[in-house]
């Protein structure tokens, strides 16, 4: 049994509806995220696991359904302010801004939430400076965090696979979100490095930031989540524990699919 | 042979910039500044034009083409944003400057922020509705945008129709200088103050958050958004930026020209803009000048080939653009290697 999370909702996702044409992709999907929580959503592929985090962070309108953070609705904000109001991601195919070192990168996002505009960037008026040195400090800290400060001055486009997966959390961790959307996080780490993101997640936890991860990696899954949704053919089909989730029927039928004659 | 796709005289320069100590960079910028400063006053054979004076070849188009492809590079460059109808900010420049020296008593000085603002102004009237689509889209948009103006010039008799503006005052004398339409040369200093204000002020930008912000949205428009970046408000600046600089030229040049029509501002003048920034190097600024100054400069010491220059040039773009894809000097940010001081 992993630990119990009493802490308020932050993240609350009611009766999503989503539909493309006439698919209809996610079909009454709550979902919630609480305070220091680790949450999973897992489901096979084409569940509809990516479509949740594109309408939550803004990029589609759902057809009906609620998305709030600590109370605030969320549908309809572009979503650039939705990123500042607490919901930063990562992307499954990694997007970083190639041509831009790894510290600009982190800066860049860091930069969302300083309010000095351009005009006072042009005169170097004293709250710009200040908003600049706030940018570039947090980019070398959070660069530190994960374990990527040497690297600052290098372009992201030339960093190893690994790092510029860690460079993405690092990016979306400078918009201080309330809560942290990894969309795979692993895909494409040997055992080893499946195991340091474990401890970089629960890290990230541990400075205060909720996260909700997508997630094909059982192991990893089951061993840093709080508790587990599962998403199939647009449908919660089940949450819980990982423990709950590792026994149940429907879960294992959606994964291994259902022998024609048992059905 | 030297791998000249390869050769990055930004990486050469840009070591020993890093070394160089303050006096010694102070000294290389006011060499660098006099040097442009004092162009005019040199009479060179080999750098001089046979066939038109080398002076006013200085203004326009090198000046000329270099304060305007600095500006429409905020756009294109820096943000990404194909923009074809630059034309219509340098038209917008210009007629503002030509309406209010002919109608008003104001002087050069007075109007030419008037310019900026009109153009500016024009900026966010054509930026805010079309900057909500991209690409291909955008770019027809703005295709239109550059015609528009021009036609709509063509067709509205209180600012010339198609005979257009005549008999437009110069700016009145400073500092001893005379702006008369035999010399040239003060023309010349006066874009050329201009063009280092501009420099100033988008290097500075490009170094800080808008830069950083710019960039990310050419780089991938809907993660900037993602990352908390106003996309629209950024691109839209950019267009605002873009347009000051292009009105300010239209100023100068119909304070130099005297007479404007219509038939001046055509697409030509925005593709050939637009080919200083490519040919330079899209991004960067020394780039997209020395882009402006090659593509001013080569038609006119061409001449002595007559009709057939414009089939050599060309061809030598052509050319270039094989060997340097990215440009003559691309936007390439020096990497740095390990721990930074």
């Amino acid at each position: 049994m992993s630990q119990q999370v009493s802490g308020k909702k932050i993240l609350e996702v009611k009766d999503l509806v989503v539909k493309f044409g006439g698919v209809t992709a996610l079909d009454s999907v709550n979902l919630h995220v609480s305070e220091g929580e680790i949450a999973a959503l897992i489901g096979p592929n084409g569940a509809g696991k990516t479509t949740v985090f594109n309408i939550v962070t803004g990029y589609y309108t759902p057809a009906s359904g609620s998305v709030t953070v600590e109370g605030n609705a969320m549908i309809g904000l572009r979503p650039y302010k939705i990123a500042r109001s607490g919901l930063a991601r990562t992307f499954q195919n990694i997007r970083l801004f190639g041509d831009m070192t790894a510290l600009e990168n982190v800066a860049t996002a860091a930069d969302a939430l300083n309010k000095s505009g351009l005009v006072g960037s042009l005169f170097g008026v004293p709250r710009s400076r200040r908003d600049e040195k706030r940018s570039m400090e947090k980019a070398h800290e959070l660069l530190t965090f994960i374990g990527l400060d040497h690297r600052a001055g290098q372009l992201s486009r030339n960093l190893p696979y690994g790092d510029q997966r860690r460079l993405e959390i690092a990016r979306a961790l400078a918009l201080e979100p309330k809560v942290l959307l990894l969309d795979e996080p692993a895909a494409g780490f040997n055992p080893q490095e499946k195991v340091e993101l474990g401890e970089l997640i629960k890290r990230i936890r541990d400075r205060g930031h909720a996260v909700l991860l997508i997630e094909h990696d059982m192991s990893l899954v089951m061993k840093i989540s709080d508790r587990v949704s599962v998403l199939d053919f647009g449908k919660k089909i089940a949450e819980g524990t990982p423990s709950e989730i590792q026994n149940n029927q429907r879960v294992i039928d959606a994964y291994l699919g259902v022998a024609e004659d048992a059905s | 042979m030297p791998d000249l796709s390869r050769f990055n005289l930004r990486d050469r320069f840009g070591d020993w910039w890093d070394k160089a100590s303050p006096i010694q960079r102070g000294f290389t910028r006011v060499f660098v500044i006099s040097l442009f400063y004092a162009l005019p006053l040199i009479n060179n054979p080999v750098i001089d034009t046979p066939e038109t004076s080398f002076q006013s070849v200085l203004f326009y188009p090198l000046a000329m083409f270099s304060l305007m492809a600095v500006g429409l590079n905020v756009v294109v460059g820096k943000s990404g944003i194909l923009d074809l109808g630059y034309v219509a900010f340098f038209a917008i420049g210009a007629y503002t400057y030509a309406m209010f020296a002919l109608k008003t008593s104001l002087i050069f000085w007075e109007i030419l922020p008037l310019a900026m603002g009109f153009a500016m102004l024009a900026g966010v009237i054509l930026g805010l509705p079309a900057l909500r689509l991209r690409g291909d889209y955008l770019a027809i948009i703005t295709l239109g945008f550059g015609e528009i103006v021009r036609i709509v010039a063509i067709n509205t008799e209180a600012i010339g129709g198609a005979a257009g503006l005549t008999s437009i005052p110069g700016p009145p004398a400073f500092l001893g200088y005379e702006f008369t339409v035999m010399d040239p040369r003060p023309y010349y200093w006066l874009t050329l103050t201009l063009l280092a204000l501009v420099i100033w002020g988008v290097l500075r930008l490009s170094h800080r958050k808008p830069g950083r912000a710019w960039e990310a949205i050419r780089e991938d428009e809907d993660v900037a958004e993602f990352m908390g970046v106003s996309t629209l408000k950024y691109k839209l600046w950019a267009f605002i930026i873009g347009g000051a600089v292009g009105g300010a030229a239209g100023a100068v040049y119909a304070s130099q020209i005297r007479s404007i029509q219509p038939e001046m501002f055509t697409l030509n003048l925005s593709i050939m803009i637009l080919a200083c920034v490519v040919f330079g190097g899209m991004g960067n600024i020394w780039g997209v000048i020395l882009g402006a100054v090659l593509l001013g400069y080569l038609p006119e010491k061409l001449r002595f080939l007559s009709e057939t220059r414009i089939i050599f040039f060309g061809l030598l773009m052509v050319v270039m653009m094989n060997i340097r894809p990215n440009g003559l000097l691309p936007r390439k940010k020096r990497e740095v290697v390990g721990e930074k001081k």
